[in-house]
């Protein structure tokens, strides 16, 4: 029997355990978070303490490992040989990426740490047969070696590289980008981030699923599975979250109990009860556009040939991104006018606050830093009677504090229109033509300035 | 040295794995039905028929063998190693005990979201009886703490 039969047991939905032995011979038991892949002949485990089973090995190769079907419950029986310890290199980077973005996702920065991987040959498989009742096959999730489903797959990739070569807008592309993700690719729950080099985070600029769009939400480069990936500009994918929690919380007590200093625990973004999450990089002409971030509630819903397989498209949509937001702007004085807004039967009370260079709606926050910036200009000056702006005066403008290259303007924009169609839609953004856009509003616009 | 009473804690949910080895240090690791302790320092693992006979072969030859105990909703976990005193068929009322405690098993894995007809499923009986010594017992919950040892309260 193949290792790759068997793909589901290496997700870290269930653990395994493993029996080493000892040069003076006494056996010993031991749990595992997630036995890694790594070919046929080949898989991985983590050293995340030197413990016994790290002793036993050094001293005697020899392991036996259990591993069970996170479906069926099914157990296999792998017979394993120790080769070598990694510290470095692409196993070790991927490994300490993966474990790091659950370290920090559960507060245990410096603790929940890869110190080696360890690679071990695989000696035999087994199926234990008997240890399951026989039952009527339940059929299983699609799988990569259904010929008809992976024809599907890829007719779902030329349909969104299709929509993604027609968006003529980042809005568009966007929009494009998150309902493919689950119209075509079954992924209920999507958050586009791009990344702010000026100041080193990720933005949320656009999401489909959740309750709420999150427009504005910030990570910082390397700060959870989102983050990790945006820093190691490598895809990441960690399936059984339950079990991952579970295991971290377990080893964040222990490490409570014997008096070692925990960070605050920070939740995993978006699905509370996420199962399986997948974060792509998008890298375009070796710069980090941002990072794609899906969550399931299956547990199994991605796969190792998903996480190549939206690798592809994610690739794709980097390239478009960083075209269009490269495109220039276009020319011409033509003014569409805005229909006159409706007379005000509101007020929405805005505050600049200077100190911080954010902006709040009637008491509550609404956006910060450069957009900010651009919303406090375009408010002042249609107060003084404009109501059409263009991206080029925005860019002219060094007070907004733009950089001259990759100025990220359009994405900034619709972030900016975002944030109000969530706090503020009584106030729009409205495109008119590419680069030109109005601004309206339902209500009567207050200002006000604060340090 | 911290103290765990082992007797109250084999009360809980837990999953059972057991490892011994072969002449050659071989390991080998199978699963267990059940663990019971009799007297102070004497246990009882049952080992499901189906995987019991090389792991019977090795502790005929040489006795050697580590326990694990672990509640999957919390991985905490102890380890208790020992020598084996016999191997023979399960009795009557060890049977009941053993069907006990896979019921409790059972029902951590359900808490973890196992579906009922996937742990029906699971083959724990028939069972072969291992009676051992408990020599040595170790914390075995994942962290820093792991693989130390305790000292077995009666």
């Amino acid at each position: 029997m193949k290792l790759s039969e068997i793909m589901h047991c290496f997700q870290g939905v269930t653990p395994a355990g493993i029996a080493t032995c000892g040069a003076d011979g006494t056996p010993n038991m031991a749990m595992l978070s997630q036995v890694y892949y790594l070919d046929e002949k080949h898989v991985a485990l983590s050293c995340q303490f030197f413990n016994k089973t790290r002793r036993n090995v050094d001293q005697n190769p020899f392991a036996s490992v259990r591993l069970w079907d996170p479906v069926t419950l099914q157990p296999y029986l792998m017979q394993l040989r120790f080769l070598r310890a990694e510290t470095s290199g692409p196993l070790f980077d991927d490994m300490a990426a993966r474990i790091d973005a659950i370290a920090r996702a559960t507060g245990m920065a410096g603790i929940f740490r890869l110190i080696s991987a360890d690679v071990y040959e695989v000696l035999s498989l087994q199926t234990l047969s008997g240890a399951l009742q026989a039952a009527p096959d339940t059929p299983l999730p699609w799988s990569p070696e259904s010929g008809q489903a992976g024809r599907e797959e890829l007719r779902s990739l030329q349909l969104l590289s299709d929509r993604l070569c027609r968006a003529r807008t980042l809005e568009a592309l966007y929009a494009e980008l998150l309902a493919s993700m689950a119209s075509l690719f079954g992924a209920s729950h999507a958050l586009l981030m791009l990344h702010e080099e000026d100041c080193g985070k990720l933005i949320a600029i656009d999401s489909r699923g959740y309750d709420r769009v999150g427009a504005g939400a910030e990570v910082k480069l390397g700060e959870g599975l989102i983050g990790t990936v945006a820093r190691t500009r490598k895809p990441l994918r960690v399936g059984g979250l339950a079990a991952v929690r579970r295991y971290a919380r377990a080893v964040r007590e222990s490490a409570s109990r014997a008096g070692a200093r925990l960070e605050v625990e920070i939740p995993l973004p978006g699905l509370a009860d996420a199962q399986a999450q997948l974060a792509l990089p998008l890298v375009a002409h070796d710069r980090l556009i941002g990072v794609l971030a899906l969550e399931s509630r299956d547990p199994l819903a991605f796969e190792d040939w998903h996480e190549a397989f939206l690798s592809l498209l994610a690739n794709q949509a980097a390239l478009a991104i960083a075209i269009l937001s490269d495109r220039e702007d276009e020319d011409g004085e033509a003014r569409v006018e805005p229909l006159p807004a409706p007379l005000p039967a509101r007020r929405r009370l805005f505050t600049w606050f200077a100190g911080d260079e954010s902006v709040f709606v009637d008491g509550e926050y609404l956006i910060r830093n450069v957009p900010a910036r651009i919303l406090w200009k375009l408010l002042r000056e249609h107060a003084q009677g404009r109501r059409e702006f263009s991206n080029r005066e925005l860019r002219m403008d060094d007070s907004l504090g733009l950089p001259p290259v990759k100025d990220n303007l359009e994405s900034r924009l619709i972030l900016l229109r975002k944030r109000l169609a969530e706090r503020c839609p009584d106030v729009r953004l409205v495109s008119v033509k590419r680069g030109r856009f109005v601004l309206e509003r339902d209500c009567e616009i207050v200002l006000e300035e604060k340090p | 040295m911290g103290q765990i009473d082992v007797a109250e804690f084999l009360k809980r949910g837990l999953c059972v794995l057991v490892a011994t080895r072969d002449a050659a240090l071989r390991p080998l690791c199978v699963s267990g039905s059940a663990v019971v302790i009799t007297a102070r320092g004497r246990g009882i693992v049952f080992i499901p028929s189906f995987e019991s006979t090389p792991a019977q072969a090795n502790l005929r030859a040489n006795g050697v063998i580590a326990v694990l105990v672990e509640e999957p909703t919390t991985h905490r976990g102890i380890q208790m190693k020992g020598r084996c005193l016999a191997v023979r068929d399960a009795t009557v009322p060890e049977l009941k005990q053993a069907a006990e405690f896979v019921a409790r098993t059972k029902a951590e894995l359900s808490a973890i979201g196992f579906a009922p007809t996937v742990l029906e499923r699971m083959n724990f009986m028939p069972c072969t009886a291992v009676e051992f010594t408990v020599e040595q017992v170790f914390e075995q919950t994942p962290g820093p703490g792991a693989g130390r040892a305790v000292e077995a309260r009666a």
